[in-house]
């Protein structure tokens, strides 16, 4: 099965969806706050940090969704081999664009990138470099490594100067994302990795969870 | 230097100063305790009166003034403190 070959062991398929469902109720609950923080201050740079976690929680719903459709054998009988490849390959495409989207949203809010021409370059550069061209699965995951290193990076800055614990924690949480992708990209050679890779993002969104469940619960003090 | 406040800032600031004095201050305290300007100060209790944040009482025997926090202005100083803490821990 051809997503099989990059989706890790046999023994792990379902899972990996599931961890992906669950990665995207994070995202979205993140999103939800996100958008009430954006109808509290009006600002308009919590618009676009509200559609980047609701991008990411779009692009693991669809990958979850096409997964779960090759594990349940839905396409089986249904369609030919050759659509079943098509059809997993176009859902890949759109989790791939859902996610580099919402990383470079994240990357221009965090860092205050105000000039838009710089902003539609990387976009671009970033997009065509993935989508039109071959090996997705890995082109996908070297420049997640990127986006996702120099957001933690920015957010270890912001960690540094506040010194306090929801920061500690978002910026740990990144990081742990970051490395993941590290896993991803050996996933081709050992495919044991692929866990390794989803273990490392579930500690990665619980961390970001329990933020945000800090952050509800009014309990952010200084260390 | 310190950073300009926005107006979430500074509301929170009048009404903050307000908490801390138990839920209700003398317009001079205030003035002192917001570091705004009278005008500025004018303004802005208007707009906290119009939504229903702050209110005003009149003592009957001395005739000084007083600002009460009140419901809303509470509700806002607990949603602020959980928007805070997040946009702070993104660094945003």
């Amino acid at each position: 099965m051809f997503i099989a070959s990059i989706n890790g062991p046999q023994w792990f398929q379902m899972f990996d969806s599931v961890f992906q469902i669950l990665f995207a109720l994070v995202t979205l609950s993140i999103t939800f706050f996100s958008y009430k923080v954006f109808h509290f201050t009006k600002e308009r740079k919590f618009k676009y940090f509200t559609l980047s976690f609701l991008l990411m929680a779009l692009g693991y719903l669809t990958v979850s969704f096409s997964n779960l459709l090759i594990y349940l054998g839905v396409y089986d009988g249904v369609i030919s081999r050759l659509s079943e490849f098509n059809m997993a390959n176009s859902f890949f495409l759109t989790f791939i664009l859902f996610m580099l989207v919402g990383y470079m949203l994240l990357i221009i809010i965090s860092m205050n990138l105000k000039n838009k021409r710089l902003v539609a370059l990387l976009l671009s550069v970033i997009l065509l470099f993935v989508v039109f061209s071959y090996q997705y699965f890995i082109k996908f995951h070297m420049i997640s490594l990127l986006l996702l290193g120099f957001i933690a990076l920015q957010f270890y800055d912001n960690y540094k100067q506040k010194r306090n614990i929801n920061a500690g924690l978002v910026f740990a949480s990144f990081y742990l994302l970051a490395f993941a992708e590290i896993f991803f990209l050996a996933t081709p050679y050992m495919n044991s990795t692929y866990v390794l890779a989803h273990g490392l993002q579930l500690v990665g969104f619980g961390l970001l969870l329990s933020m945000l469940i800090k952050v509800l619960k009014h309990d952010g003090k200084k260390e | 230097m310190t950073e300009r406040r926005n107006k979430l800032d500074i509301i929170f600031d009048i009404l903050n100063s307000i908490q801390n004095k138990r839920g209700s201050i003398k317009p001079t305290h205030l003035l002192y305790k917001s570091n705004l300007s009278h005008d500025g100060m004018k303004r802005y209790l208007g707009e906290l009166k119009v939504s229903e944040m702050v209110s005003e009482s009149e003592d009957a025997k001395s005739g000084k003034k007083m600002i009460h926090l009140t419901d809303k202005g509470y509700k806002f100083l607990e949603e602020y403190s959980k928007v805070k803490n997040f946009t702070e821990s993104f660094g945003l």
